[in-house]
């Protein structure tokens, strides 16, 4: 038993603990990091930190308190009582940990045999990794491998759960030798030291695109290829929307429209696949899936949308009482891949997966790329924002694009506005995706198809002229 | 330097070949948040760590530790330097700096008593409730933290800085569904409870916006001549020139460091930007960076024409051979010092306001700010609200306005520079790399830029 399970368990039995209703979620977490500059080892950095965040009910409200101290419970326990008096109304089901396994552990264990060192030899072989795609590609490679020990303690009266999880975070951008202006960025988790198999491909395919002459949108309908960081983006509002704080709030474009159909019906959405669990455990390319969200809920498998159908939210416990439903296991301080106690608690997607039935185009984006007779591909998007507070367009300038023309990549597309509907691009011009999926994290975490739309445009977002 | 501190350096190991930093902290933050009918979360919180860095000739190394020892910690910073056979990495020379700072608040956040803020906060959202009976909801956040930090060097700097910060941020809805609007106001202040009191007539101000913007027509997507206010501008120009500057994200970048160097023009002669330590009570007083660096103010851009192009931590002053400007700030102990803006200031001009808004063909007028971001390429802004002006004469709000350009190119667009310099505070704070929020100030008179893309959000 690590010295904090040891130092909780202790605490939870003195008088003091158990005279109170309390739920605390403590965080053991190592990062061992090497920065990356042009291939070659920048800095080296590590962190260990212990945090924690308590919850206590005093006379039916709560009181929060957070602390980087460990070794002294009880002082945590009186400040957040402190702010008990004050704080917002509690009811009984915001204390039931029903559905975890008290006084459970869980190891998600890495692969492979890690030797007496875990770190300082695999941070090596993924910084040679970078090395050779650097040589491979002939772009110049930035960015960061991190190594992830991090342990989640969920106690209160009834027991502790403890869930450790072991992954790599190598996140990094490519950049063009001749070009600096192309910037190829990419994140990814994996149980092993190595480079997503999408990569190489991928950056063997864009180091073309340097010194490209810049291009404008054009102006008649093309077949609109979107790349995972993209189709992220387009994915945000309904995600967001299928939010319990969003639909509570009045701020889901979908309020009124659970169980109506809003993509093609080839695709549906699912967060905490068991498939993709499996993938995860092998060491291939995936996401952390918790065992427990920071509420101490079970996280579990979603389909939020089923067959172009958004039939189901996802909840924290508090949007969850208000729902007068049950928590789905999706509340988080932070978000799974790294979880911060001092911040409040959201409802938050860590694994959503966007599947298909029976429209996969090609196994990958340069098979895509040299069947597009007249089309954009678009990387990413700089400050895209819903068109309204409650609209399916989403407008925003197009960070990085390209102009496809007979299968060949003809110009670049940069700081030009796009308007972009999902409901057309992944519902009535949906065409496919290629067999690959990145992965994606930010607002929230997934892993993600190229997209492909037929017939879409144009695709300009107001104010841009021909 | 202290016989303690040289124990330290010598338990680890450290070599003279070697430099080495100690970096530790010790914060208290305080959080509220209303929303709904009430107060939804109350958090206390006690953030106690420190960080070293060891900087030698087969690279540098960072560790941070809540439970590690400075001198444990050295020993592994030392020890994975060596192991991962990094490059060495130059740091400029800095004379050590010895010395206790703290800013100036006439009202401490952190001695009032947690009851009296709480009751003077709810009584803002009782009042936002209950303005006008269109008005849905209300949200607040409240941050407060008070921090010690203690930087020694193993070149004799040995630096005690009290850090105090606070920020409310006030937004009131108004309707619901697709016609809900919201009118917001934002302070901030270094730690002082000052600038959180009397606030009820903006409270009434916000409210009012809200209440207006439901009606207010979406604005049409266009190019605008547009003048923004003090509050907005010295946003613009910390996200636009101000983050050009700093050092890290011109490295390697020959086309940036070519438009910024010393010497070009790249505005009119009425536009100066400066970057400085601050004055005591500024969100963004720095007087002594987190190297221990002591520091200056610096002339960005003089007359239109750039100046000094870069703010430096001492890592790239040695990669650009220039003087460490006291720019190097780490969020918190978790984090290694990055070049980072501190108190950004538009120097005044000599335009009246209210003769820049009666030039106004067909324009607007963009107060305050919400959000935004930029990738140092392009830029996009929302701001707190926006009115369309016709010639010359300010009319109603209108909605979803997302002021857009190009970085480079935004600062030949001025066409005017007011006289009076905004110095307020608000709750924005700066983000990069993770590290967010770190306290700056952005402080500028109106300004008006000419042809600006808006998109209608």
């Amino acid at each position: 038993m690590s010295w904090l399970a040891e130092q909780i368990s202790c605490w939870a039995h003195t008088p003091r603990a158990r005279s109170r209703r309390w739920q605390l979620l403590a965080i053991d977490r190592r990062d061992d990091l090497v920065e990356i500059a042009s291939a070659a080892v920048d800095a080296v950095r590590s962190a260990q930190e212990l945090s924690a965040c308590l919850h206590v009910e005093v006379n039916g409200r709560v009181g929060a308190a957070t602390t980087s101290r460990l070794d002294d419970l009880d002082r945590l326990l009186a400040e957040a009582e402190t702010l008990a008096p004050f704080g917002p109304v509690t009811d009984q089901a915001d204390w039931t940990t029903s559905g975890i396994q008290h006084n459970s552990r869980v190891l998600a264990a890495p692969v492979g045999d890690l030797g007496s060192d875990p770190r300082a030899e695999p941070l090596e072989s993924a910084t040679d990794a970078l090395r050779r795609l650097q040589e491979d590609t002939r772009l110049l490679i930035h960015g960061t491998v991190d190594h992830v020990d991090q342990t989640v303690h969920f106690a209160s009266p009834a027991g502790t759960h403890t869930h450790r999880d072991v992954f790599w975070a190598i996140t990094g951008v490519a950049e063009g030798r001749d070009d600096p202006g192309l910037q190829l960025p990419w994140s990814v988790w994996t149980r092993r030291p190595q480079l997503p198999g999408y990569l190489p491909a991928w950056l063997s395919l864009a180091q073309g695109w340097q010194n490209l002459p810049q291009v404008q949108l054009p102006n008649c309908p093309v077949d609109l290829v979107l790349a995972p960081p993209a189709v992220h983006t387009l994915l945000t509002p309904l995600v967001s929307s299928l939010s319990g704080a969003s639909v509570l709030s009045g701020r889901s474009l979908l309020s009124e429209r659970l169980t109506q159909p809003w993509l093609d019906p080839r695709l549906s959405l699912v967060d905490g696949c068991a498939g993709e669990r499996q993938a995860v455990a092998e060491g291939a390319d995936g996401l952390v899936r918790p065992a427990f969200d920071d509420e101490g809920a079970p996280c579990q498998e979603l389909r939020l949308i089923s067959d172009g159908v958004p039939v189901r939210l996802y909840h924290s416990r508090s949007t969850a009482a208000v729902a007068q439903t049950a928590s789905t296991g999706h509340g988080f301080r932070g978000n799974a891949l790294h979880r911060k106690p001092a911040q409040p608690v959201t409802p938050v997607l860590n694994h959503a997966v966007l599947q298909v039935r029976g429209a996969d185009l090609t196994r990958g984006i340069a098979e895509l790329v040299s069947a597009i007779d007249h089309g954009v591909l678009v990387e990413s998007l700089l400050g895209a924002q819903q068109k309204g507070r409650l609209s399916p367009i989403v407008e925003g300038r197009i960070r990085l694009g390209v102009l496809i023309r007979r299968g060949r990549v003809v110009g670049r597309i940069g700081d030009q506005p796009v308007a972009l509907d999902l409901r057309e691009i992944l519902g009535a011009r949906f065409a496919g995706v290629t067999e690959e999926a990145w992965a994606v994290s930010r607002l929230w975490s997934g892993r993600l198809p190229f997209v492909v739309a037929s017939g879409v445009g144009p695709a300009r977002g107001s104010g841009c002229t021909t | 330097m202290t016989a303690v501190i040289l124990k330290l350096f010598a338990a680890a190991g450290l070599t003279a070949a070697e430099f080495a930093e100690i970096r530790s902290e010790r914060t208290r933050l305080l959080s509220l948040v209303w929303r709904g009918a009430g107060l939804d979360s109350a958090t206390s919180s006690r953030d106690e760590g420190g960080c070293v860095r060891v900087v030698g000739p087969s690279g540098s190394s960072f560790v941070s530790y809540t439970e590690l020892d400075p001198v444990g910690a050295l020993r592994h910073a030392r020890q994975q330097a060596t192991i991962l056979s990094g490059e060495p990495v130059p740091f400029a020379v800095v004379p050590p700096v010895v010395g206790h700072y703290q800013g100036e608040a006439v009202e401490p956040a952190d001695q009032m008593a947690v009851v009296d803020k709480i009751a003077l906060l709810a009584s803002y959202h009782r009042q936002a409730l209950s303005a006008h009976p269109a008005v849905t909801g209300a949200l607040i956040y409240y941050r407060e933290s008070a921090s010690h930090v203690r930087i020694v060097t193993s070149e004799g700097t040995e630096v005690e800085v009290e850090r105090r910060d606070l920020t409310l941020q006030i937004t009131i809805y108004a309707g619901s569904g697709s016609q809900r609007a919201a009118g917001s106001l934002s302070v901030g202040s270094a730690g002082d409870l000052v600038a959180v009191r009397d606030l009820a007539e903006q409270v009434e101000q916000a409210a009012a916006t809200a209440v207006d913007l439901q009606a207010a027509p979406p604005l049409d997507a266009g190019d605008y001549d547009v003048v923004c206010d003090g509050a907005l501008a010295g946003i613009w120009a910390h996200e636009t020139l101000g983050h050009l500057a700093e050092a890290d994200h011109q490295r390697g970048d020959s086309g940036l460091i070519r438009a910024l160097r010393p010497g070009h023009r790249i505005g009119p002669d009425f536009l100066t930007i400066t970057d400085s330590p601050g004055p005591l009570t500024a969100r963004g007083h720095v007087p002594v960076d987190d190297e221990g660096t002591a520091a200056k103010e610096v002339v960005l851009v003089g007359n239109g024409i750039v100046d000094t192009p870069r703010v430096h931590d001492r890592a790239t002053a040695a990669a650009f051979r220039e003087t460490p400007t006291g720019n190097a700030r780490a969020l918190n102990f978790r984090h290694p010092p990055l070049p980072r803006l501190r108190t950004t200031i538009v120097a005044a001009g000599s335009h009246e306001y209210d003769d820049m808004i009666s030039s106004l063909g067909r324009g607007l007028l963009a107060r305050g700010f919400l959000g935004g971001q930029t990738d140092r390429i392009g830029f996009t802004f929302t701001p707190a609200e926006c009115r369309l002006v016709i010639d010359g004469q300010v009319g109603k709000l209108v909605r979803g306005a997302v002021l857009s350009g190009d970085v480079l190119g935004t600062f030949a667009s001025i066409d005017a520079i007011g006289r009076r310099v905004w110095q307020g505070e608000t709750s924005a704070s700066c983000g990069k790399q993770g590290q967010w929020p770190l306290p700056v100030s952005s402080w500028s008179p109106p300004i008006k830029l000419r042809g600006v893309r808006v998109l209608a959000g």
